[in-house]
């Protein structure tokens, strides 16, 4: 009812005659039909939401990201600022006080934040030091790992053939042994330090992204857009570089993502049995091996690198999580 | 007979991956720097010649490698270096007290994870979901010396001081002592297999013949236990053989913090002492332990799951 109503209104309102004054001189003739234009039809009004804006704009409503990309954040701020402004150094002793307790005020004024170690060295200090080594160990050896697999794997991929099949049988064979027994192998030979460790690492770690690379490169090879810059004479390396990784780029960062954890974790073992960063240099592992033999009667030696180690893997992990559904929503559970 | 050229196969590359490994081992050893007989006291040239004949380190390498392979061959390890016992015997005493701890972790960690995974999914978005997955994602990112370790403080120490009783933390008598080391070993493990159980689960439910038992007018209780688990436990199976080398490389850190006498306290100890044949010995052990894991297990997931392709390669982890 009100509906038609409204529409007779509209229709009345629309009638030239009573819109019009009187004595205006304007006639139905002074109007012309102007029809489309060409050019205004093809706007987009709305600026395009690129692929990369539209995974952040889904990362943005997972709340969870977003704090573990935060907590990140604030880690990473913490371990590069805090060794600089430190009053301290990783390795100066104050044996009067050892094994204090948390908020510990020396005579001097200077405050231990989370205490001292056995040989009175602050641990606030050492702990962020540490966090900063295992950080860069981590993403270095993960980074190192990603470049050889992506182009080990995308090598294999793309050529196919026997080049493939013999790539990937050298794969199957390097792959059934675990790549911590070859690490502590590895790192046994090297002088032990930060590097080796990276090194010894990376010769095993690239295994994984490199099977990935080229599952995801066999799978894009057959689709049309590749078939189509083949067809116009690109060469192999402008097509793996700026067709084949661009398309790979979601899956590897989610990959990468969740490989820091676990080099974290590696980083922590083999500092734990004593393959890792020589001492006296901090790292969370070492922190976390020298809390283990005190911790019965100082906890927090223990605890304080095990939470950072542990939130630092957590974060990794949901992180990760939240940038494959944001990344491909296709996998979203 | 597709399976059978599958399993010729995969024992072909089991093989080839194992003597990549002793080659890898034994060139690894020839590098290490050290010595291994410059002990406290110092050594003459003459007595040196005389160690480095008696174990055989004065020949050239390729003579060394073959004296080794055909030592293996004959099941033969050689002689630890450092406790001058053979490495056969080193292993063959403390590789069970290994076995023993990774086989009940592994039990656990499969019927707990199994039965988390299983409660969150059917209760899937309340609480008891989140519980189980909160649980999940801290298992996974707590490594299992720390776990050891905070076992060790809450159950032993802090135990003590509230309900003067504790769990004793240290050796492998008596099932006291194995229950804190079991559960810090399964922990991660446990979580793992809960989160696949879960994934796996959900898919399962939202298949058609879960409707159709549904509709048939069976309880919750026989379709989750009579349809829904058999088929949801499958992937299960797939991440045992990794899972093998996690709970492998576990024990060598469980077992140092629990000062028990497996074979992976006696691989940390052999890696810092320096011990060629031992650490060789180990590693080949090992290596031989998880390729056959890995073998039986994809094997095995060819007869439980005749749907997927033998021809194909092995399932990402």
């Amino acid at each position: 009812m009100s509906m038609s109503k409204a529409k007779n209104a509209a229709k009345a309102a629309f009638e030239p005659e009573k819109l019009l004054p009187i004595d205006c001189d304007l006639s139905a003739e002074d109007f012309a039909h102007v029809g489309p234009d060409a050019e205004r039809r093809d706007e987009i009004v709305r600026p395009s939401i690129s692929y990369w804006r539209d995974a952040m704009r889904r990362l943005k409503e997972n709340k969870v990201a977003v704090a573990c990309m935060i907590f990140l954040v604030v880690l990473i701020l913490f371990a590069l600022i805090v060794p600089l402004v430190s009053p301290y150094t990783m390795s100066e002793q104050h044996l009067q006080h050892p094994n204090e307790p948390m908020f510990f005020r020396a005579e001097d004024g200077h405050m231990h934040i989370f205490g001292t170690d056995d040989l009175g060295r602050d641990l606030f200090m050492r702990l962020w030091l540490g966090t900063r080594t295992s950080l860069y160990i981590a993403v270095s050896v993960v980074v190192i790992n990603l470049l050889i697999g992506v182009i080990y794997g995308a090598l294999a991929g793309y050529f196919g053939g026997w080049i493939d099949n013999i790539m990937m049988r050298f794969i199957e064979i390097i792959i059934g042994i675990p790549y911590l027994i070859i690490v502590i192998l590895l790192s046994m030979i090297m002088k032990s330090g930060v590097t080796s460790l990276i090194i010894a690492y990376a010769i095993v770690g690239w295994v994984g992204s490199a099977r990935l690379t080229r599952g995801q490169v066999l799978s894009l090879r057959t689709q049309e857009f590749i078939i189509a810059a083949h067809a116009l004479g690109s060469s192999p390396w402008r097509l793996i570089g700026s067709h084949i990784v661009p398309n790979l780029l979601s899956v590897l960062i989610v990959n990468l993502t969740l490989a820091i954890p676990s080099a974290i974790f590696t980083e922590a073992f083999l500092s734990y049995i004593g393959l890792g960063v020589p001492l006296p240099h901090p790292s969370l592992g070492n922190l976390a091996q020298e809390g283990t033999l005190r911790f019965m009667f100082y906890p927090q030696q223990l605890l304080l690198p095990a939470i950072v180690i542990s939130l630092t893997m957590l974060s990794f992990n949901m992180l990760g999580d939240g940038l494959r559904d944001a990344l491909d929503p296709r996998l979203r559970t | 007979m597709a399976l059978l050229s599958y399993i010729l196969k995969r024992i072909g590359y089991a093989a080839l991956t194992v003597f990549f490994l002793m080659v890898l081992t034994f060139l690894m050893m020839q590098l290490l720097p050290g010595n291994p007989f410059l002990g406290d006291k110092a050594i003459s040239q003459v007595t040196m010649d005389a160690l480095y004949a008696k174990y055989g380190l004065d020949k050239p390498l390729w003579e060394q490698f073959l004296i080794y392979m055909n030592n293996f061959l004959h099941g033969d390890l050689g002689l630890s270096i450092k406790y001058n016992r053979p490495v056969n015997t080193i292993i063959a005493d403390s590789f069970p007290y290994s076995a023993e701890l990774g086989i009940r972790a592994l039990v656990f960690a499969a019927c707990f994870g199994v039965g988390l995974g299983v409660i969150a999914a059917i209760k899937r978005n309340t609480g008891w979901d989140s519980a189980a997955i909160t649980l999940a994602v801290i298992g996974v990112s707590i490594p299992s010396f720390i776990m050891g370790a905070l076992l060790q403080y809450l159950f032993a120490v802090k135990f003590r001081a509230w309900f003067g009783f504790g769990l004793p933390t240290m050796g492998w008598k008596g099932e006291a002592t194995k229950i804190l080391p079991t559960l810090a070993l399964c922990f991660g493990t446990m979580a793992t297999v809960a989160r696949l159980t879960r994934t796996s689960m959900l898919d399962v439910l939202g298949q058609d013949y879960i409707k159709t038992a549904r509709a048939k007018g069976l309880t919750d209780s026989e379709i989750v236990g009579r349809h829904a688990l058999r088929n949801a436990i499958l992937p299960v199976v797939t991440i045992l053989g990794p899972t093998a080398a996690t709970l492998l490389t576990g024990t060598f850190v469980v077992e140092s913090i629990f000062n028990i006498p497996g074979l992976g306290q006696f691989f940390v100890k052999s890696i810092r002492e320096n011990d060629y044949t031992m650490i060789a010995g180990t590693t080949v052990f090992y290596g031989i332990f998880l390729v056959a894991a890995t073998l039986v297990v994809d094997i095995l997931y060819g007869f439980i799951d005749p749907r997927i392709k033998l021809t194909g390669s092995r399932r990402e982890s």
